[in-house]
């Protein structure tokens, strides 16, 4: 894995394409319509936005390829997330849920000061 | 039959590297088609626009792919440091030289071979990239890029004022116009609120900032003691200042994560690369023979200070891609599972 990989912040389409991939093994249309419904359809991903991505996960060890499929003569690649893939998404979302802990506490800190404006 | 949406999809597609179609394009064009609309003829607008997109970043390599990560921008941020440096330095060493003179003979354009002037120039130079380095140093990144296009705008001042007296002056001069503007271009890269001391490390910035102050103490102690005396009649105190600072410098850049590191490496090369174009270019025109400044001398003057840094990053790019790759495939053997 590369060393600079660890330490940075993951971007917003590589964490919606893990988190779909952590509920289990899903094809690329799925993981598309996953991500648009777990967004509310606020990002929908396309493909070659969604390829590139796969293909950073892949070539970093996050995500492997689970099985292949052939639906009506289109191949279908199922991906799933690896054990690093795994520690990197934890370590991801618990790095967003701090920092929404922290901005949650210092908006009701500002709420009981009054400071907030009328 | 293939569909002619189909058809269309596999044009846009041939933008990938082989490599990528070997790997996708069968998949990619599966997911296309199951995410077309019914009786859709053409791919749409916003479709293709990523297809290209995304394929010419992977035609481009991971390297130009992240040329907007963070470990780029960090590295910038330095490159942007040692360039603001530099033009300080430079200014500076005339100021001190002309101040020296004025002190010891009341002229203080002896040392510029030019009678009657003022230091104004190089003074409002040393003080605007002085300003920069402050600013990139407080981590203040807008104000660091706004001060620089000032710092510009200042060489251009100074590079006009002395154009009717010497003919040659912008094309002497076009390193420092070459290298404020490529320091703009970095430090607008560079990352908000993030001090280029963060990247560097505690000891690593101490390292460097110890190693450049050395160096600069050294180059301005040689005009005053020029017989310095010799350490075991090896080496004279001068020298073995400068080669503890590149000690320094070089155990400093030792602290820095590797990604950075090597992006630092090679932004540098192209920083140092401004100051040798221009050396180059002068040799190239014969500055000290040519009589006056023709068409054909701008136009390799504007050729030379643009293509020898662009040829340093292309250098550099291609060494780092050839080195993260290895590696990669080496981790990927590592870490991979049998079944893919």
């Amino acid at each position: 894995m590369l060393p600079s990989m660890t330490d940075t912040p993951m971007r917003e389409p590589t964490f919606l394409v893990l988190t779909a991939l952590a509920s289990g093994p899903q094809h690329g249309y799925a993981v598309l319509e996953d991500v648009a419904r777990m967004t509310d359809g606020r990002v929908r991903l396309r493909a070659g936005t969604l390829y590139a991505a796969l293909d950073r996960l892949r070539t970093d060890g996050l995500i492997e390829v689970d099985r292949e499929e052939v639906v009506q003569s289109r191949l279908r690649r199922y991906y799933r997330l690896t054990g690093v893939g795994e520690k990197r998404l934890a370590a991801e979302s618990s790095r967003l849920r701090q920092q929404a802990t922290l901005a949650e506490g210092r908006l009701r800190a500002r709420h009981d000061l009054g400071g907030a404006p009328a | 039959m293939t569909a002619p949406l189909e058809i269309q999809y596999r044009r846009l597609l041939a933008i990938y590297p082989p490599a990528h179609r070997h790997a996708y394009e069968e998949e990619m064009v599966g997911v296309l088609m199951e995410g077309a609309a019914p009786g859709q003829r053409r791919p749409a607008l916003g479709e293709a626009f990523d297809l290209l997109r995304a394929g010419l970043l992977a035609r481009l390599g991971r390297g130009a792919q992240g040329l907007r990560t963070s470990a780029w921008r960090d590295a910038a941020s330095v490159a942007a440091l040692v360039g603001a440096v530099l033009l300080a330095a430079a200014a500076g060493r005339r100021l001190i030289g002309g101040l020296r003179y004025f002190l010891e003979y009341d002229d203080p354009m002896r040392f510029l071979g030019v009678e009657g002037g003022l230091l104004i120039d190089v003074a409002a130079r040393t003080v605007a990239w002085l300003a920069v380095v402050v600013a990139v140093l407080l981590a203040a990144r807008r104000t660091a890029v706004a001060l620089a296009v000032v710092a510009v705008l200042v060489e251009i001042a100074a590079i006009a004022a002395w154009q009717p007296s010497q003919e040659f002056r912008a094309i002497r001069m076009s390193w420092a116009l070459g290298l404020g503007l490529l320091t703009v271009a970095l430090l607008a890269l560079s990352r908000r609120g993030r001090p280029a001391f963060a990247t560097l490390g505690r000891r690593g910035g101490a390292m460097i900032t110890g190693g450049l102050a050395l160096a600069a103490v050294s180059a301005l102690l040689l005009p005053w003691w020029p017989t310095s005396p010799q350490i075991l009649g090896l080496l004279t105190v001068t020298d073995a200042m400068l080669v503890t600072a590149g000690a320094l410098l070089l155990a400093g850049l030792q602290r820095v994560p590797t990604g950075t590191r090597r992006r630092i490496l090679v932004l540098l090369a192209v920083v140092f690369a401004v100051p040798i174009a221009q050396n180059l270019l002068e040799r190239a025109i014969g500055i000290n023979l040519a009589r006056s400044v023709t068409p054909g001398i701008v136009v390799v003057d504007v050729l030379m200070m643009a293509g020898v840094p662009l040829l340093a990053f292309a250098l550099g790019a291609a060494v780092l891609h050839l080195r993260e790759n290895v590696n990669v495939s080496i981790s990927v053997t590592r870490t991979g599972s049998p079944s893919v």
